[in-house]
């Protein structure tokens, strides 16, 4: 599932990518993003990191916190729901082509290290 | 049990790094901060215990958003209070000492809230020092009252010059 934001635009998208905020997107943000395919919450994501990288990856909640926050604003994530104390995210459509953009550069890179292997 | 008073500590260790390992230091020889309050970077009180080892975050919110504990939380964290928008955390461990802040992005973001937080408070004084300044030499004041504005206004402009380089240290700093 992802969200469509309606005030969200190409043009929005593009910009994000463009001033260079998200290309290159740091590995945090990458797995964030990532992790937000579905819904989670702020431990949630770190749990999933963490298992999913098999330990390597460890986000403090700082920067969980602080990330989350960030991408709330620029629309690439939104909160689905709210609890007593949780708040569930899910990646938006930005949020989506954001990270598809990101896999394409990120694929491509890989292409060549192999090259050096 | 025995009690230990800190005055002025957050003004000593202004960076917030160094606030941190000051505080893990006290923890080490068994000085152990239980509580934080609005007061707290003026008056600091410790309760002396068992030696522990515990890794401290502070971190900048003045507005956090609802589920900002629980994110703490949930991962193992603290909450001892807040001074101002500075909250304090803490973490026990044993070997591998936690991070709150894992990337270099969100490390400069935290500093960076600092350094706001701090140059709104500068700004704050700077201006009412100014005003201070200049109603001592141009309002229709009596002669002690004009002294009294004066004194008053030296006072805020120095306390703002004081900001300025906590300001600035805290910058050179913010990879910290």
């Amino acid at each position: 599932m992802v969200i469509t934001l309606r005030d969200a635009s190409a043009r929005d998208m593009v910009r994000l990518v463009r001033n260079r905020r998200y290309s290159p997107m740091s590995e945090t943000m990458f797995y964030i993003l990532f992790a937000l395919r579905s819904e989670r919450h702020g431990y949630g994501v770190m749990q999933y990191v963490k298992g999913l990288t098999e330990g390597r990856i460890v986000l403090g909640a700082g920067t969980i916190y602080t990330s989350l926050g960030k991408l709330e604003a620029d629309g690439l994530i939104a909160v689905t729901s709210r609890g007593d104390r949780r708040t569930n995210y899910l990646i938006t459509s930005q949020g989506a082509e954001v990270l598809r953009q990101e896999a394409r550069r990120i694929t491509e890179m890989s292409r060549y290290a192999k090259e050096i292997l | 049990m025995s009690t230990k008073r800190e005055w002025f500590a957050a003004f000593r260790y202004v960076a917030p790094a160094d606030f941190e390992d000051w505080l893990e230091a006290q923890a080490h020889e068994g000085w152990q901060l239980e509580h934080v309050g609005q007061w707290s970077s003026i008056l600091m009180t410790f309760q002396k215990g068992e030696p522990a080892t515990y890794r401290y975050v502070i971190d900048a919110q003045v507005s956090p958003r609802p589920d900002y504990l629980a994110t703490y939380q949930d991962a193992g964290w603290e909450h001892l209070g807040r001074m101002a928008s500075a909250h304090v955390w803490r973490r026990r461990y044993d070997d591998l000492r936690p991070e709150a802040f894992t990337d270099a992005e969100t490390v400069r973001a935290r500093s960076q809230r600092f350094v706001g937080a701090v140059a709104v408070a500068a700004s704050v004084l700077a201006l009412g020092g100014l005003a201070m300044l200049l109603a001592s030499f141009f309002a229709d004041l009596s002669a002690g009252d004009a002294n009294q504005m004066l004194a008053a206004g030296i006072l805020f402009a120095s306390m703002a010059v004081l900001l300025i380089f906590v300001a600035v240290r805290i910058w050179r700093q913010r990879d910290r």
